[in-house]
């Protein structure tokens, strides 16, 4: 009789506690429920690229815009990404020639030589520890940091992927989609005339820019030799080893290319008459893997004249976004 | 005494229940691991099926970025770009049968990706005898926002130009006079004129498992001749916004196909 109560009396036992447990488990649960973001963008837009494994949230976009404006990032302290990207620049500076933190959610490829290829969160890896090589204990010494990524990413321990990942987060609401173009296409707006003209040289075969320049993300998603030099850097090349990647640099964005000089890869153009007018006398034709579209470099480019070049240019202007640039959930929560 | 016995018999009794237990649980797995009766009608093996693009230059497959070819008006050439869109691809039969086996396939000669498409739904046995296709795409499908995605998306034809999508982008360099000049040979809708054609290739396809595997060869050299002879140093210039060279290009193409 002693025996059967013993048995039994271990039986309930081992039930209740299996449903002790079961119960910590909800209550570890229901303390990481990060809010889930839906993303807007236009649909004429390219699908935005958006790994399962960090889906957008409130706690993560948050996350990332406050560690993208600290500068707790780098390793001696002394710089954030928004040291070299300024919001008023469209992200990025006169002085660092850095490539503008545009509309970078729907990019495989990234840096100015291709050095990075893959996703968001990639790049993001990149630059916490090889760019920035961010001594993530101060992270883990700062109890307000460890609270916004245990709500973010419900973890005890901050890593640079959860560093990597909350950056990507902010990364993917840096889109610029509201400029003066955007509206001219929606028919909400007109061009002037000389927008107009400037527009007719940029797709059509007088400017020929659409080639490279073309899509809603005003670039191809490619690497070209657009023939600054004969002598180019390695570029593409370094990354992948092929000679004939040799002199290729990515296509950068058109967005916004009002505020972001200096231009090309080396920032040698510091204003857009200078863009122009190399792509009108200045290719250099026997530049090795010069790009197929480049098909008028015989002749040094696409011989605009100083008319037909100023109206390139409003035409460029009108690629300015302002709502991107002054958009208080992008700047600095400080 | 009586208590004793009590005990024992309690302790026997659970362990004559467990026991049973054990053997139940035994019982069945183990039946779960005899062997079922062979099926009478076992499941078809199915392989997925696939069309290929072979890009040829006088039928060799092409060999891009050298100057080592001479077309038949005497341009010594390279090739370096081609890329383009089929559409509406159509296996027809002999009693006029037909299926639809892809709406519209981009190509990109130089990426493995896009030198061919793969295809995990079947298509009706029988004999094919047909194979018919847009070369381009048709008026209704060639839409500006119908290919948002890369790399489809760098084949916009601009709105200035009647919007939707290139056609082809057939790229290289021609040589003049110890020069070597590039070529950009763009097809599309040129202000929605419909610059697009219809191929029709002869061909014996048996297909007994509902999948095929067909291979389309590109003749390069077919572009430039036939029943226009074009001289590289002045076809292209211009093309894009030329409608008498989009035709003259469109009239070339009904013989730059073959099925291999």
């Amino acid at each position: 009789m002693k025996n059967s109560i013993k048995i039994t009396f271990l039986l309930l036992l081992g039930i209740s506690s299996l449903f002790s447990c079961k119960k910590g488990l909800v209550e570890k649960y229901e303390s990481f429920q990060p809010t889930p973001v839906t993303i807007n963008y236009p649909s004429i837009f390219p699908d935005m690229i958006i790994p399962d494994d960090n889906r957008p949230t409130q706690e993560g976009i948050a996350l990332g815009r406050a560690l993208y404006y600290d500068k707790m990032l780098s390793k001696n302290q002394d710089k954030s990404c928004s040291s070299c990207h300024d919001q008023t620049k469209a992200f990025t500076t006169f002085e660092s020639n850095s490539l503008a933190h545009i509309n970078l959610a729907w990019n495989h490829q990234f840096l100015w030589n291709g050095g990075v290829q893959g996703t968001l969160e990639d790049v993001m890896m990149f630059e916490v520890e090889d760019f920035f090589k961010m001594n993530i204990q101060l992270l883990n010494n700062s109890s307000v940091y460890k609270t916004l990524f245990k709500k973010a990413y419900g973890i005890d321990e901050i890593t640079s992927k959860y560093v990597a990942y909350a950056l990507a987060q902010f990364f993917r609401i840096l889109n610029s989609t509201d400029s003066k173009y955007d509206r001219f296409i929606k028919g909400e707006v007109d061009l002037n005339a000389e927008e107009w003209d400037g527009y007719d040289i940029f797709f059509t075969e007088r400017g020929d820019c659409f080639h490279c320049h073309g899509t809603v993300l005003f670039h191809d998603n490619l690497f070209s030799n657009n023939g600054l030099d004969l002598n180019p850097a390695e570029g593409f090349y370094a990354i992948t080893g092929n000679a004939k990647d040799y002199g290729k640099f990515k296509t950068p964005t058109l967005r916004n290319i009002e505020l972001t000089a200096p231009y090309m890869h080396d920032g040698r153009f510091e204003t857009l008459e200078e863009v122009i007018q190399f792509y009108s006398t200045g290719v250099k034709h026997d530049s090795p893997n010069l790009s197929p579209l480049m098909k008028y470099s015989s002749d040094g480019g696409v011989q605009l004249s100083q008319e037909e070049i100023q109206h390139l240019i409003a035409f460029l202007k009108t690629l300015t976004d302002p709502v991107f640039t002054s958009n208080s959930a992008l700047s600095n929560p400080n | 005494m009586k208590a004793t016995f009590s005990a024992q018999f309690n302790i026997r009794t659970t362990l004559l229940l467990l026991s049973g237990l054990l053997i139940a649980v035994l019982l069945l797995f183990s039946c779960k691991k005899d062997n079922p009766e062979p099926n009478p009608n076992p499941p078809v093996t199915v392989n997925d099926s696939y069309l290929r693009f072979n890009h040829k230059l006088d039928g060799v497959m092409v060999d891009f970025d050298t100057v080592m070819y001479t077309n038949e008006f005497g341009n010594n050439f390279s090739v370096e770009t081609i890329r383009y869109f089929v559409s509406n691809i159509v296996f027809v039969k002999s009693n006029g049968d037909f299926v639809n086996v892809a709406d519209a396939i981009y190509v990109d000669a130089r990426l493995e990706d896009y030198k061919q498409r793969k295809f995990t739904s079947t298509i009706p046995n029988g004999e094919y005898t047909e194979l018919r296709f847009t070369f381009g795409l048709d008026s209704t499908m060639n839409q500006t926002g119908a290919f948002n995605n890369f790399p489809e998306a760098a084949m916009e034809w601009p709105m200035m130009m009647g919007g939707g999508y290139h056609y082809m982008k057939l790229e290289g360099r021609y040589e003049d006079l110890g020069a070597y000049n590039h070529f950009n040979f763009h097809t599309g809708p040129l202000n929605k004129n419909k610059n697009y054609f219809q191929v029709a290739i002869p061909m014996a396809l048996n297909v007994s498992k509902g999948s095929f595997d067909v291979s389309l060869s590109m003749e390069i050299q077919n572009w430039f001749r036939n029943p226009n002879l074009f001289d590289l140093r002045t076809i292209s210039n211009g093309m894009m916004g030329d409608q008498t060279k989009q035709e003259l290009v469109k009239n070339n193409g009904f013989d730059v196909f073959s099925i291999e």
